[in-house]
């Protein structure tokens, strides 16, 4: 169903790209049902435990099929409201040029991939979705053809190709070694053979295959290169499902296909996030730009995902689903907040941008938040979050990554504070006229659906923030199943 | 018979990844060309291809006669092969729309979107 | 409990909407609710007296063990008076501090909020709890030492002190969590009985190492003390308030709290008392060779917070009384000069104490109430801080803990700290008459007064406060029921002596600073960690800097020759882990016509990479597609085979009709780089190889494909298993790649539109 709904979507609004309004309301359609069938999928899970699907009957592993245990439940869901968060947003941010060229278009058939790589059972069919993700954003990338674009484009198109020929080769190996294609199959004939060495190259190549898509150290080039280059809602909605459909990728054939023998994988996984966190972070006091730090930042936060897995535990498996949960909203919102600044101030230059504070203390209250989240403040989501992961570090014994993790949040909050104080409360000397003319000029309509995304995953962020027991006991759920794959496998291969 | 087609498959990663790592951006892609050539055999070679009869059953016939090539990977070939097509349109436009928004095919000169100047 | 906070929370996120409606009197509404949320907590004083404590617990997040509690004794109680009591004053104060200026609203918000967190953390019965109040602290005071933002120093300073407290605030975060490894809980309650799971267990020097990073950062123990002194950006009552009454006591609350669980052990008392004293002197030194009237007070803050850490580090009932009075003493007297320095910077537009002088001629009144808190500060006998001092002596000397050393450092730092109160208290008001008559609001006075005048009063009645207050918070910090007497007087014996000797060297210093002042200086100098502060921040940014520059160094090539040579050192390493690169064994049995065709591939292969024509190299890449294809044909795969020929003409064509509007290859790379990646791409190749080779020597385990064969024909009804596959098995990778071409061809389309759109807009 989710695969289906965006797909749909998209075949209607081929015909229709030429009717703006009609586009803009069929879009925000198209996702509200995707997140209704999410919601769907995901109470069937909660209720009846993992839930699978055989495309055209054929059991696994012959045919492929569709699997949804809770940690994809959670990630569909996330996703269907991350789109139609984007979709109203999409309503102010998206100019007419790109939509007559279909810009809905391809962001459908972008979240059609996302839901079939994430639901998927397969690890071809995962390659085709990730293709699919891979197409539908050059496009959204490129389209507005703006010389930095085309310059961003370039490095993102290259870099993944280079991924996908990876990818490709992996899959190849990995059929070569087990004659099959089903992760749960290969999960079983993997564990039954003693060969660690082999499995363990195949398994660094899709590690390095997904760790392109994710961003980590140091395959992340492409990521700073590209991200702030196309309209913001564009990069809000790539932050928000792109690269973490990467790290879902690594996390689900980390935990269910290359279970054997972890102790290599697992150490270089661990060194990585570590690495992947600090520069990132780094990266991102170096910039000067409101969207490039906050480009950079997902890169840091990737290393805290990887943490979670490279710990291995149930508890660190919660702390990463959790997080996931938690930067995926986060992140939405700071980017969003970018673009409200950016359609006051006609910039993202720190230098360029100020006294926000002075003049408008509500954009400053919902960066303020969402920053404060993003550096780990009490009692917002990052806090819990980070919290969960450091534990899970220490009941592991991991300190040095675990004080890396700690280390890091100390320098996303100089980075945020960066921010803060650039933007908001120095005087730059902008012109308060002009800046709230450009705000007030905007129709209503414009405002509303400027604000309304923003204030609406603010409230679902506090909500999470100040009674984080419901998402924790499913983050708990999910970091459970994850830990005892062979549930997953007994439910696929019907055992 | 592997060990051939093995260096076939590597002398085609050899040369598309010396290709992708010139600074012509024209060379990017014809590199790019290469290493999905030399993905597809390489999930041929290690699918065991063999010297043998294509996966068709005959007619009259129910199953398959050994040997037979293995199917599997023939499909996932063709998919594969249709994909980065697809891929590769796109990214032949892509340099085209380069070439005439930057003005240049130095990938070299196409690094302002990420390079930083000053100490922040 | 809850209520009170509650109550506090609310009001703070009201009062810049009780600003815009009551605008001038709104100081005097949120005063009274603080005073009623103050009368509210005090009623819950009866039950504290009778079971020692009281204990709220809700559920809240207890999948992790974190509920919202509230814990409450002694300790937690006089706590609690101290900060809304003197947040009521505070607030009282402001209103009229702060008259005329612009975001008055937003100020009651941070204060309220401060306010809020500091109660909610003194009486916070769970770590998790109380560390969420902890940071909110940190933030409030961030917004609050910031108030001045459009000043830059006023930024810089905030954001120094959030990242030195936040700092410390992991530290502490990371403590609490191994806490809570060993002893299983993050109650404090139950933490109160499990002093053997902590202290016995071997992190227990980390964990105290953690635990006193964030006490010494927020309570400004050297060498994290920089932050405070620079905190003097703030409004004056916000540096009486955060900066010496409540904020910075936050971290010796927590030594207090943390005093049962973890206290009285020798890592304990040396690391306590050695930062102690060197803390209380080194502010003691600087607070005499400051002139600004917020410096000196600052310093001298840094001073009593050592004093207070040392006593703490003694570890004996004594000196724990002697803290809890000190402490109440300083909270007191300090609040009140910031508020005094603040009127007298108000009327008379410096601060500076060597242009400040004969004030008393014109505000006498405000003279008398710096005079009274300056005394107490001294220790004078009839002032609350006499009280504190004798018993500060009366411990050192009575314990056996660093015999004699400990009275002198006591004595020297209080010498300093009573020069220190003559500067800031005594000086600006005596000395000749310079400036005009200045009226000064009397509401103004208010705060300071009962602030000053309170420090007075509580001497006459120890017996009181005694039994009230501090016994009570001792008995909660040391967990031994003990009734130790306050007396005003005890007789004429060593810790008088040392009182008479410290109020007389005090003068004697503040006589004769000058001459101190050339000594100290130079000696100051490499005491100043806020120049490695600053230093640290811009190596940081160059560290950030450089590091982005060399890997995010625009440079696609590099990029590429970074991410592939990852991937094979990953790929390559657990071969070599695994011992795997043992030799193969295959059939070597080779055909000619194979030979010519692989060569051919090769050749052309190789004849792309170093052709300078476009065309011939994209002819050469034609010939490498055909050669794959009839590689297909030959092991039984057509179907690829006609896909791949029908695809490589295709790509082919497109790249000849883009080709004639691209320039011609230009050979830019330099010869060495061409080298080295040429040894690189070999490299990578042959790695590829041996993989291969690696993988088709392993037995293939059973395929799924025997099902296809068996089932192609008799479930599916197809006889081209490959074909059969693709559109039934595997349906939905086809479509898939169906939705990659379309997308593909849309994107294409609209590629090449906008190319149109741009042409418009040029001519246009």
């Amino acid at each position: 169903m989710p695969v289906i709904i965006p797909l749909l979507s998209a075949v209607v609004l081929i015909f229709f790209r030429k009717f703006r309004i009609f586009s803009k309301v069929f879009n925000l359609f198209g996702s509200l049902a995707l997140l209704t069938a999410a919601g769907f999928i995901f109470l069937f899970v909660d209720n009846e435990g993992i839930q699978t699907l055989s495309i055209g009957g054929w059991k696994a592993p012959f045919g492929i099929i569709f699997v949804a245990d809770t940690f994809s439940a959670i990630m569909i869901i996330i996703a269907g409201i991350m789109s139609s968060a984007a979709s109203i947003f999409f309503f102010a941010m998206v100019d007419k040029e790109r939509e007559k060229l279909g810009f809905y278009i391809f962001y459908q058939t972008m979240i059609m991939g996302v839901c079939g790589a994430l639901l998927t059972g397969d690890i071809f069919n995962l390659y085709v979705w990730f293709e699919v993700i891979l197409m539908s954003s050059f496009i959204l990338l490129v389209l507005g053809s703006e010389k930095k674009q085309i310059e961003g484009a370039v490095k993102y198109v290259a870099i993944n190709l280079i991924s996908s020929v990876i990818f490709l080769s992996a899959i190849g190996l990995l059929y070569g070694l087990n004659g099959t294609l089903n992760m749960a199959d290969l999960s079983v004939k993997i564990s039954a053979s003693k060969d660690t060495a082999l499995m363990n190259t195949v398994s660094m190549m899709f590690l390095v295959s997904f760790g392109i898509k994710s961003a980590i150290f140091p395959l992340f080039f492409w990521l700073p290169a590209s991200y702030h280059t196309p309209p913001v809602a564009v990069t809000a909605i790539f932050s928000a499902l792109l690269t973490k459909t990467g790290v879902y990728a690594i996390i689900r054939v980390f935990t269910l296909v290359f279970r054997q023998d972890m102790t290599f994988s697992l150490t270089v996984i661990l060194i990585l996030a570590g690495f992947t966190m600090v520069t990132g972070v780094l990266g991102a006091a170096a910039q000067m730009d409101f969207r490039r730090i906050l480009s950079f930042h997902i890169i840091s936060q990737i290393g805290y995902l990887l943490m979670g897995l490279g710990i291995l535990t149930e508890y660190s498996l919660t702390g990463s689903v959790f997080f996931m949960i938690h930067i995926i909203i986060t992140k939405t919102i700071l980017f969003f907040v970018s673009g409200i600044v950016y359609v006051a101030y006609g910039t993202y230059d720190l230098t360029k941008v100020g006294s926000i504070y002075k003049w408008f203390p509500f954009i400053g209250l919902l960066f303020l938040i969402s920053a404060g989240s993003l550096a780990g403040i009490p009692p917002f989501t990052g806090f819990w979050a980070k919290f969960f992961l450091i534990k899970a570090g220490f009941m592991g014994e991991f300190f040095v990554i675990s004080s890396v993790g700690l280390f890091v949040s100390i320098l996303t909050l100089y980075s945020m504070l960066k921010i803060w104080n650039e933007v908001f409360w120095t005087d730059t000397g902008c012109e308060f006229e002009v800046v709230n003319n450009n705000l007030k000029s905007k129709s209503k309509g414009f405002k509303f659906s400027m604000y309304f995304p923003v204030i609406f995953l603010l409230i679902v962020m506090l909500a999470i923030s100040f009674y984080p027991e419901p998402v924790y006991y499913y983050a708990e759920k999910a970091g459970k199943e994850l830990m005892n794959y062979t549930n997953y496998i007994n439910a696929v291969l019907r055992k | 018979m592997y060990i051939l087609i093995s260096i076939v498959t590597g002398a085609l990663f050899a040369a598309g990844i010396f290709m992708i790592l010139r600074r012509s951006i024209v060379k990017l892609i014809i590199g790019l060309v290469l290493l999905s050539h030399a993905a597809n055999l390489l999930i041929f070679t290690a699918g065991r291809m063999s010297m043998s009869q294509p996966p068709i059953i005959k007619e009259g016939a129910i199953f398959l006669n050994e040997p037979y090539a293995d199917p599997l990977p023939q499909a996932l070939i063709l998919t594969a092969i249709v994909i980065s097509f697809g891929l590769t349109a796109f990214a032949i436009i892509l340099i085209k729309k380069t070439y005439l928004i930057n003005k240049t095919e130095d990938l070299d000169e196409l690094n302002t979107t990420d390079k930083i100047d000053k100490i922040g | 409990m809850l209520i009170v906070v509650s109550i506090l929370l609310i009001l703070s996120i009201l009062s810049p909407l009780l600003y815009k409606i009551f605008k001038g009197i709104t100081n005097w509404i949120i005063t009274s609710v603080i005073i009623t949320s103050l009368i509210l907590f005090i009623n819950y004083g009866k039950t504290i007296f009778s079971d020692d404590f009281l204990l709220e617990s809700y559920e809240w997040f207890s999948s992790a063990n974190i509920n919202l509690e509230f814990y409450v004794d002694g300790l937690g109680f006089m706590f609690g008076i101290i900060v809304l009591g003197i947040g009521a004053l505070i607030v009282l104060y402001s209103g009229y501090y702060l008259k005329g200026k612009e975001f008055t609203g937003r100020f009651y918000l941070y204060i309220v909020l401060f306010a809020a967190s500091m109660f909610g953390l003194v009486i916070s019965g769970n770590l998790i709890v109380m560390f969420v109040f902890w940071e909110l602290t940190g933030i409030s005071s961030f917004f609050l030492i910031g108030y001045y933002f459009y000043k830059e120093e006023s930024r810089i300073n905030a954001q120094q002190a959030l990242l030195v407290t936040g700092f410390g605030g992991l530290a502490l975060l990371a403590g609490f969590i191994l806490i809570y490894l060993s002893a299983g809980t993050f109650s404090i309650k139950e933490l109160l009985t499990k002093r053997e799971l902590i202290v016995f267990t071997e992190i227990y020097p980390i964990i105290l190492i953690l635990i006193l990073t964030g006490v010494f950062t927020k309570s400004a123990q050297v060498p994290f003390h920089f932050w405070l002194p620079n905190a003097m950006v703030a409004p004056a009552p916000i540096s009486a308030y955060l900066h010496s009454a409540t904020m910075v006591k936050a971290g010796i609350f927590l030594l207090m709290r943390l005093y049962p669980v973890m206290g009285d052990t020798n890592e304990w008392k040396y690391i306590l008392s050695g930062f102690g004293i060197f803390t209380m002197l080194m502010g003691g030194f600087i607070s005499v060779n400051q002139t600004d009237l917020k410096k000196i007070l600052a310093y001298s803050t840094v001073s009593a917070l050592g004093l207070m850490v040392t006593l703490m580090g003694i570890s004996t009932q004594e000196a724990i009384q002697a803290a809890v009075v000190f402490l109440i003493a300083h909270a007191l007297y300090k609040g009140s000069l910031f508020l005094i320095a603040g009127l007298v910077e108000h009327s008379a537009d410096s601060r500076d104490i060597n242009v400040l002088s004969g004030l008393y001629k014109t505000i006498p009144f405000l003279g008398i109430i710096s005079f009274a808190a300056a005394a107490s500060q001294s220790g004078v006998p009839l002032f609350f801080g006499f009280l504190g001092k004798e018993l500060t002596y009366t411990s050192a000397i009575d314990t056996d803990f660093l015999k004699i050393f400990l009275p002198l450092m006591f004595l020297m730092a209080n010498i300093l700290m009573v020069c220190a109160a003559l500067m800031a208290g005594v000086k600006p008001f005596i000395g000749e008459y310079e400036k005009e008559k200045v009226k000064i609001s009397s509401f103004k006075y208010i705060s300071p007064l009962i602030l000053s005048f309170t420090g007075f009063a509580i001497f006459f009645i120890p017996g009181l406060l005694n039994n009230t207050i501090i016994n009570p918070t001792v008995n909660a910090i040391s967990g031994v029921e003990t009734r130790i007497e306050l007396s005003l007087w005890h007789g004429f014996n060593i810790p008088l002596l040392m009182s008479i000797l410290t109020l007389a060297g005090g003068y004697y210093i503040y006589k004769y600073r000058n001459y101190f002042k050339l000594h100290i200086e130079d000696f100051l100098i490499f005491l100043t960690p806020s120049s490695v502060y600053h230093s640290m921040i811009s190596g940081l940014k160059k560290i950030a800097f450089y590091q982005t520059r060399i890997l995010q160094s625009g440079y696609l090539r590099n990029y590429l020759i970074v991410i592939f040579s990852f991937t094979l050192i990953l790929m390559i390493l657990p071969l070599l882990i695994g011992n795997k690169l043992a030799i193969f064994t295959g059939d070597l049995e080779i055909e000619r016509y194979e030979i010519f065709l692989y060569s051919a591939i090769i050749i052309s292969a190789i004849f792309v990479t170093v052709t300078k024509s476009r065309l011939s190299a994209i002819a050469a890449l034609g010939v490498v597609g055909f050669g794959v294809a009839v590689i297909f044909i030959m092991h039984g795969a057509p179907d690829i085979a006609i896909t791949q020929f029908a695809i490589e003409v295709l790509t082919v064509i497109l790249f000849v009709i883009v080709l004639f509007k691209l320039p011609r290859f230009s050979n830019i790379s330099k010869r060495k780089i061409k080298i080295r990646d040429t040894i690189f791409s070999v490299t990578a190749g042959v790695a590829v190889f041996f993989v291969l080779m690696l993988i088709t020597n392993e037995k293939m385990r059973p395929l799924i494909s025997d099902f296809y064969t068996e089932n192609s024909w008799t479930l599916a009804n197809g006889r081209n298993i490959v074909n059969v596959i693709l559109v039934d098995f595997r349906a939905i990778d086809t479509f898939g790649e169906i939705t990659v071409l379309a997308v593909a061809a849309f994107g294409i389309f609209a590629l090449l539109k906008l190319t149109v759109i741009n042409k418009k807009e040029e001519h246009k």
